[in-house]
């Protein structure tokens, strides 16, 4: 292939990607209901996105779980790849299989077993039994970029540290931690999106009296398309670019 | 000296501890419950059964699986098709357009696949950009059925799925030597024979990580085919989730849900069994 030939063909499958994305978020400026022509520009989808009370108490329990989740999963998901990578132990080599498995394991699996285990365990469907499982379910992504990271990590660093007769904790937080600090925010990110945007695992796990953005989307979506949601969607993308270059950015700093 | 154990134990034991609960623990309740008879009301089950396992051998079940092997795999196929030309061809950009390019493959993969999705159907729709378009120009002059058919949800599943199996090609033909090009096209080979000589035999481990990327979420997805899909699209996991939210019939779900672990570990297995020798070679 040629440089313009392979240009081409990357442009042309990008273009198709964005094509959808593009007409849902110009159409959310449609003056008409039935978004089939154009009828003039309005604000008028986003200013009732804003005035939706329902929608506004849906977005703050998503955004809620989304930080709550993404922080405990960098917490866990921290440990978890410091421990990996730092020290052997019997169930190590297990534990990276089940790592790397976790990650092609469709969400659905994991979410039936996850709903199981609430079950018997008697935590409520709602908030708490959401919160475990989109971190269980971010921590997989999240320990993947931190061991990343760590295996660029001189590993004489820590035996330097320890000969100058720091503690593991010291170690830990002074020489492990500043390494980390890049990877652990770009995993605070796609975690918060992942915990964000799922459907899948939602669906199970919450309960009927507490449903979240991607739950009400889903319901919307099902009884067809209309420029709220289309404003709404326009919105979520938006966020999602910003993220996105947010973390490019973060990434590009590390090296 | 003790302060070092103490604190290494802790790291592990946490470690391990949060696995075990939150990853072992469910699977091992879901393989549990798909043996009970009296609907998993008990943690161990008090009458052991194997009716759940063979009720999937049922017609109907086998129907819906087949359905949902056919979807997986046309949606394989064509997003190996489009994307491995892609991933190539983001290799030869110029590396100034590279952050860029990875950008732009990066936001479809982060942003919420329930959006997009719902991005196609406006698109796909009776009164959709695509037949308004059609319509304008002439070339029909009823909306053509885009919608609510199978190869809507082959569409839907490819357009989700298709950076899952960009990026892994993309990250292995990176790193691939130029120079393997150049001697190849010196001793005389063909763009054809190049590509399949090359770079194909040393893809194939990033290829088949593509496959289980898209391979089995594509059977899982239940909301593509319920928002793109007729009446007949069903994929299994639109099975386990009617069993389970609709008929209440959680051992039903766990039983399917325990097929579709086992058949991911089969997949999982192969491909190891596949590339156990070739990732030696590579690193």
């Amino acid at each position: 292939m040629t440089p313009r030939q392979s240009k081409a063909i990357f442009f042309s499958v990008i273009v198709l990607l964005y094509i959808p994305m593009t007409v849902v978020m110009v159409f959310s400026f449609n003056h008409s209901l039935r978004s089939l022509v154009w009828h003039g520009w309005t604000w008028q989808w986003y200013v009732s996105l804003w005035h939706n009370h329902e929608l506004a108490k849906v977005t703050g329990r998503s955004l809620l779980l989304g930080v709550c989740a993404a922080t405990s999963a960098v917490f866990v998901s921290g440990v978890a790849a410091f421990t990996l990578y730092r020290y052997r132990f019997f169930a190590r080599r297990a534990l990276s299989m089940l790592l790397l498995a976790l990650i092609v394991v469709p969400d659905l699996v994991l979410a039936i077993g996850l709903m199981l285990l609430f079950r018997h365990l008697h935590i409520p469907f709602g908030f708490w039994s959401l919160w475990l499982a989109h971190t269980a379910f971010c921590v997989p992504f999240a320990v993947m970029i931190c061991s990343n990271r760590l295996s660029d990590l001189n590993p004489n660093m820590l035996t330097a540290a320890a000969d100058l007769g720091a503690s593991s904790w010291q170690t830990f937080s002074w020489v492990v931690l500043p390494a980390m600090h890049s990877s652990l925010m770009v995993s605070w990110l796609l975690s918060f999106m992942l915990s964000f945007d799922d459907v899948v695992i939602s669906y199970f796990v919450s309960g009927p009296s507490y449903t979240i953005l991607p739950l009400h989307i889903y319901a919307m979506a099902r009884l067809g398309a209309n420029p709220e949601i289309n404003a709404l969607c326009s919105c979520l993308f938006v966020l999602t670019v910003v993220l996105v270059l947010v973390s490019q950015r973060l990434m590009r700093r590390r090296t | 000296m003790t302060n070092r154990c103490l604190f290494k134990r802790l790291m592990i034991l946490s470690t391990s501890t949060w696995f075990l609960i939150m990853v072992v623990l469910p699977f091992v309740f879901m393989f549990l419950m798909s043996l009970s008879l009296d609907g998993g009301n008990t943690l161990w089950p008090k009458e052991w059964t194997l009716v759940h396992l063979t009720e999937l051998f049922d017609p109907l079940y086998a129907r819906i699986a087949w359905q949902s092997l056919f979807f997986s795999m046309m949606t394989t196929g064509v997003c190996l098709l489009i994307g491995y030309p892609a991933a190539l061809a983001l290799t030869q950009i110029p590396s100034r357009w590279k952050p860029l390019c990875l950008s732009l493959l990066m936001i479809p993969f982060w942003s919420s696949s329930l959006v997009r999705i719902y991005a196609l159907m406006t698109l796909l729709k009776a009164k959709g950009i695509i037949n308004s378009l059609l319509m304008h120009v002439g070339v029909v002059h009823l909306p053509l059925p885009l919608l609510y058919n199978n190869a809507a949800v082959i569409i839907g599943q490819v357009y989700t799925l298709i950076p899952f199996m960009i990026l892994p090609l993309y990250a292995l033909l990176e790193k691939h030597d130029r120079c393997w090009v150049e001697a190849a096209r010196d001793l005389g080979a063909s763009e054809w024979q190049i590509f399949w000589r090359v770079f194909w035999p040393y893809s194939l481990p990033a290829v088949g990580n593509g496959i289980l990327c898209v391979f089995l979420p594509a059977m899982t997805l239940f909301y593509i085919p319920t928002l793109l899909g007729g009446r007949g699209s069903l994929v299994l996991g639109s099975v386990i989730s009617e069993q389970i939210l609709t008929q209440d019939d959680w051992s039903g779900g766990a039983a399917t849900s325990v097929l579709l672990t086992l058949f991911l570990l089969v997949l999982i297995g192969l491909y190891q069994w596949c590339f156990r020798d070739r990732e030696g070679e590579n690193v």
